[in-house]
């Protein structure tokens, strides 16, 4: 048995073989064997689906998750569940992938591997993993020219994504929640898209991946920059001790679509873009935006 | 009883002010504890001066921030504390708490609902506790319309509905969890409590039903002393027995919902502080009443700055500290005076 044949990392693999036998290791080290590549593919997370339709195979995608909704025309494909996975239906399907992630499903997919399902699990944490990510399920599923060129666009964007220099770079915060206060500390995709926005998470250095962040530290690193959801928009700014930060006083409170930026498909570089253009403007017009104004409040975008 | 009542206040009072004094000088190790004296004391003649001028941030953040929160530490500790002490008297139940109403699962389902909806900003911040506290009222409503039998409020009904109903409530919370999506953690990390969002609003939303309760509770406690003997020696003695139930379980139930309103769900204080300061000052409530609610305060006080400094920037679930603070001092009262 050639166990060896199949290397770990993407850029060593180039061959189409387009209906040869697959045998690549998922993200656990667990090893996918198919004598063709998969035809009848269930995807459990939104990120995911977006993966296999970028990577062309929306026509072999049998059913998709109640968030999935991206393209659009995963909208209409059987639904598998949402938070709680139905197996019985992703059984009747009769995959013969399950595309999961390991991080947000560790026990949905050890349910699935005790029915003996398919499961192929990729587990990125960041923009780069999210790459080789999509290079992986390339390989899984005979699409690795797809993935080379999905790829290579994805690298291109970060690659014209113009940062500033370290000394000038923007104090950035996360806020996912206000009360209590729950930011995206080290470790979250966020963190990471910030650092590659040419921004700086002033919560980098908390404990936990979403901290019940100190409002009192959150108030005296100054961010210049707050990304939060709109319905946050109107507490930051009625709160006596938010509003003496730079980012609340001079507008700068941003609510960039979370879809392109909290899940790692394809479109998350068009997110890091995003980002990298909110923190160009901010530092360009530190106080460009009348406080009490209506704000400089971004409209969700949806790139092509 | 007058001297156990002086001394217990005496000494409750000062842990109570000791916990806050301690609580607003500590946080963020960008406020200076010279900071904190200029701003706290800067209506002495003199002191400002010398103590030199703090930047505009840190003073909203002392007195719009620190303070308000270590204020309604206080008032939500007071309110739980002095609401499991009256409900375990009442109801002759060592294990009953604030939450046997069925409060907070009440409050639980009005939060998830706002929160879903995106009210958050909405009455200037307070559209969540708002919320919460129309739930926590339609619960405790609920229980008491459902338990009063012949216009008499029978404890065991009473219990036993209040389960009922809050086993009911967060059965609609899993529901609403199932549904929710993306506000998913944020009704998550609403259930856990915590005292972060504080802020003067919600200090004016909490304090004014926890005041209530606890000279309400107070006035009644002779009368609560003598139900806890037994109903019928209690009628006997001329106790409107089952006006004195309807009341106390209203204002131990308006002061729990107005806390769980602001704070979410903080397990441990209502349970176990009232049986500390019985274990140490006696059952009798004259003594109890005002005494658990100065402990209470400053038990939450306490454990509220362990939640917020102990990790530095990050802060930890307040319930946590309250049980690993709480529970091997009450260990060590169970073994050392046995249960009263």
């Amino acid at each position: 048995m050639a166990l060896a044949a199949v290397v770990a990392f993407p850029l060593t693999m180039a061959s189409p073989a387009r209906s040869a036998p697959i045998r690549v290791r998922d993200a656990r080290g667990k090893l996918f064997v198919a004598s063709a590549p998969p035809k009848r593919i269930v995807s459990v997370a939104p990120a995911n689906t977006e993966i296999l339709f970028a990577l062309g195979l929306g026509p072999r995608v049998v059913g998709v998750t109640d968030y999935c909704d991206y393209p659009p025309q995963a909208r209409k494909l059987p639904k598998v569940g949402g938070v709680q996975l139905n197996y019985e239906r992703i059984l009747s399907l009769r995959p013969d992938m399950i595309l999961a992630t390991v991080n947000l499903q560790a026990g949905a997919i050890a349910r699935m591997d005790a029915l003996h399902l398919p499961v192929f699990a990729i587990d990125p944490h960041t923009v780069a993993e999210t790459i080789g990510a999509i290079q992986l399920v390339g390989r899984a599923t005979g699409t690795e020219q797809a993935a080379h060129a999905v790829a290579r666009r994805m690298r291109a964007t970060l690659a014209g994504i113009r940062r500033p220099p370290p000394g000038k770079r923007l104090r950035v915060l996360n806020i996912i929640q206000l009360q209590p206060l729950i930011v995206a500390g080290p470790g979250t995709f966020m963190d990471d898209c910030i650092r590659l926005a040419g921004g700086v998470n002033v919560a980098a250095d908390a404990k936990a991946p979403y901290p019940t962040f100190s409002v009192e530290e959150a108030v005296l690193r100054k961010p210049q920059v707050i990304l939060t959801a709109k319905r946050n928009l109107a507490a930051l700014r009625s709160s006596p001790v938010w509003r003496t930060v730079p980012a609340v006083a001079n507008g700068h409170i941003y609510s960039p679509d979370p879809d392109l930026l909290e899940r790692p498909g394809p479109r998350v570089v068009d997110g890091v873009a995003l980002l990298a253009g909110i923190l160009r403007r901010a530092a360009a017009a530190p106080k460009a935006h009348v406080a009490g104004a209506r704000g400089a409040l971004l409209a969700p975008r949806k790139p092509a | 009883m007058l001297r156990r009542l002086l001394v217990g206040c005496a000494a409750f009072g000062a842990a109570m002010g000791l916990a806050a004094c301690v609580s607003v000088a500590v946080g963020s190790s960008g406020v200076s504890l010279r900071q904190v004296a200029s701003v706290m004391l800067g209506w002495v003649p003199g002191v400002r001066a010398s103590l030199g001028p703090v930047p505009p941030e840190v003073r909203a953040i002392l007195l719009e921030y620190r303070l308000p929160r270590v204020a309604l530490a206080g008032v939500v500790g007071l309110s739980l504390s002095v609401s499991g002490a009256a409900l375990q008297g009442l109801l002759g139940n060592p294990l009953a708490d604030p939450y046997v109403v069925g409060v907070s699962a009440g409050a639980a389902v009005g939060a998830a609902l706002a929160i879903m909806a995106g009210l958050q900003s909405a009455l200037g911040g307070l559209g969540v506790p708002a919320a919460a506290l129309v739930g926590a009222v339609v619960a405790m409503a609920t229980v008491m319309a459902i338990s009063r039998t012949g216009g008499r409020l029978p404890a065991r009904t009473f219990l036993l509905a209040g389960v009922v109903v809050g086993s009911f409530f967060w059965s609609l919370v899993t529901l609403l969890l199932a549904v929710s999506g993306r506000s998913m953690q944020e009704v998550m990390f609403w259930l856990l409590g915590s005292l972060s969002g504080a802020d003067t609003a919600r200090l004016w939303m909490s304090a004014p039903p926890a005041v209530l309760a606890v000279l309400g509770l107070w006035t009644l406690s002779r009368d609560l002393n003598l139900i806890s003997v037994g109903e019928e020696p209690a009628h006997h003695l001329g106790v409107r027995v089952e006006t004195v139930k309807n009341v106390v379980v209203l204002l131990a139930s308006l002061a729990t919902a107005s806390a769980v309103a602001v704070s979410g769900v903080i397990g441990f204080v209502g349970l176990i502080v009232p049986h500390m300061v019985r274990m140490i000052l006696g059952p009798d409530h004259r003594v109890l009443i005002p005494c658990a609610a100065l402990c209470g305060a400053a038990f939450l006080i306490l454990a509220d700055t362990a939640a917020r400094t102990m990790l530095g920037a990050t802060e930890l679930p307040v319930g946590v500290l309250t049980a690993l603070l709480g529970g091997p001092f009450f260990l060590y009262l169970l073994r050392s005076k046995g249960i009263r």
